[in-house]
C-alpha cells in the first residue's frame, strides 16, 4: 500500500515535470517563431525612431478606424505594375490641380462630395476644358 | 511449617543458597507439593525467559536483551516513520510546486514576464505593425492613398471606359 502510494507520488511528480519542460520548450520556440520572417527582420533593421513613427500611424489609423481601408488600398496600390502606379499618381497630382483651379466654395464642396462624385467631376472638367492633356493622360500599351 | 518464598525459590535456583540450607530446602521440597510446584513453575519461566544464562555477568540476560531490542526497535521505527512521513510530504510539496509552476507557465509564456495591460497592448500594437509594415510603408510613400485612392482609381476607370 505504502510503495504503490510512493510509485504513485514519483509518478506524479515525473508527469507534472515533464509537462513543465514540454509547455516552456513549446511556449519558448512559439515565442521564438513568432518574431522571425522578412518582416521581423525588416523592422529590426529600422532606427528606433522608425519603428516609433510607423506605430504610431498604424495607432492613429487604429484610432480613427481607417485601418482597414487603408491598409486594403495600399495592399492594392503595391500589386499594380510600377508603369501603373505611375500613372495613378500622375492622376492623382491633375486632380489636385484640377480642385484647385475651382473657386474656394465649390472646392470644398467638392471635398465634401463622394470620391465618385469628385472623380466624375475632374473628368467632366479635363473633357470640357484640358481636352489635350485627357489625350495625354489615355493608357499607353504598357500602362494597359 | 515453614515454606519457599519467590525470594529463596531465586537463591534456590540460582545456586546462591547456603548449602546447608539447601540441603533444608531439598528435604523439604520432597514432601511439600506447594513448595515443589512453586519452584517447578519458576524453573520453567526462567527456562522461558532464560534466565539461566545470567551466570556469566560479561553476557546480557534475556530480560536485557529484551529491553536493549526495545530501545533499538522503537527509535528506529520512530525514524524510519519520520523518514516516510518526510519524504511524502517533500514528495506532495514537490508536486505542489510543479503543478503552481505548469500554472504559472500557462499563465504567463515567454515574452510576456510583465504582463499588465499597457505592456501587453504595446506588445500587441508593435506584433500588428509588423505585420502591416509593407502596407505602412506604401502609405508613407504615397499619403494620398489614403484619401484619393478611390479618386484617382475612378478617374482612371472613366478615362479608359470613354477613351474617344
Amino acid at each position: 500500500m505504502r510503495t504503490a502510494r510512493g510509485a504513485i507520488l514519483t509518478m506524479l511528480i515525473l508527469l507534472l515535470a515533464a509537462l513543465d519542460v514540454a509547455i516552456y520548450v513549446g511556449q519558448r520556440e512559439a515565442h521564438r517563431s513568432a518574431e522571425q520572417g522578412p518582416e521581423w527582420d525588416t523592422w529590426r533593421k529600422l532606427s528606433e525612431p522608425a519603428r516609433a513613427e510607423y506605430t504610431r500611424r498604424y495607432q492613429e489609423l487604429l484610432s480613427q478606424g481607417r485601418d482597414q481601408h487603408a491598409l486594403s488600398r495600399a495592399r492594392r496600390f503595391a500589386r499594380l505594375t510600377l508603369d501603373e502606379q505611375a500613372r495613378l499618381r500622375a492622376l492623382h497630382g491633375i486632380v489636385l490641380d484640377v480642385l484647385r483651379r475651382q473657386p474656394a466654395v465649390e472646392r470644398r464642396d467638392l471635398l465634401r462630395a463622394s470620391p465618385r462624385a469628385r472623380a466624375f467631376f475632374v473628368y467632366q472638367f479635363l473633357n470640357d476644358e484640358m481636352r489635350q492633356r485627357l489625350r495625354q493622360l489615355e493608357p499607353t500599351a504598357e500602362t494597359g | 511449617m515453614e515454606h519457599l518464598t519467590v525470594e529463596l525459590v531465586h537463591q534456590f535456583l540460582s545456586g546462591q543458597m547456603h548449602s546447608a540450607d539447601e540441603c533444608r530446602w531439598r528435604a523439604h521440597l520432597d514432601e511439600c507439593a506447594r513448595c515443589r510446584e512453586l519452584v517447578e513453575n519458576e524453573r520453567t519461566w526462567n527456562s522461558m525467559l532464560n534466565l539461566g544464562e545470567a551466570d556469566d555477568p560479561a553476557k546480557p540476560t534475556a530480560m536485557e536483551r529484551v529491553l536493549d531490542r526495545v530501545e533499538h526497535v522503537v527509535p528506529q521505527r520512530r525514524t524510519r516513520r519520520r523518514r516516510r512521513l518526510v519524504a511524502l510530504l517533500g514528495g506532495w510539496t514537490l508536486a505542489a510546486l510543479l503543478t503552481a509552476l505548469l500554472v504559472w507557465q500557462v499563465s504567463y509564456p515567454p515574452g510576456t514576464t510583465d504582463p499588465d495591460a499597457a505592456t501587453s497592448v504595446a506588445h500587441e500594437l508593435r506584433t500588428e505593425t509588423v505585420a502591416h509594415l509593407d502596407e505602412l510603408r506604401a502609405l508613407e510613400r504615397d499619403p494620398w492613398l489614403l484619401d484619393d485612392y478611390e479618386t484617382v482609381k475612378t478617374l482612371d476607370d472613366l478615362i479608359r471606359e470613354y477613351r474617344p
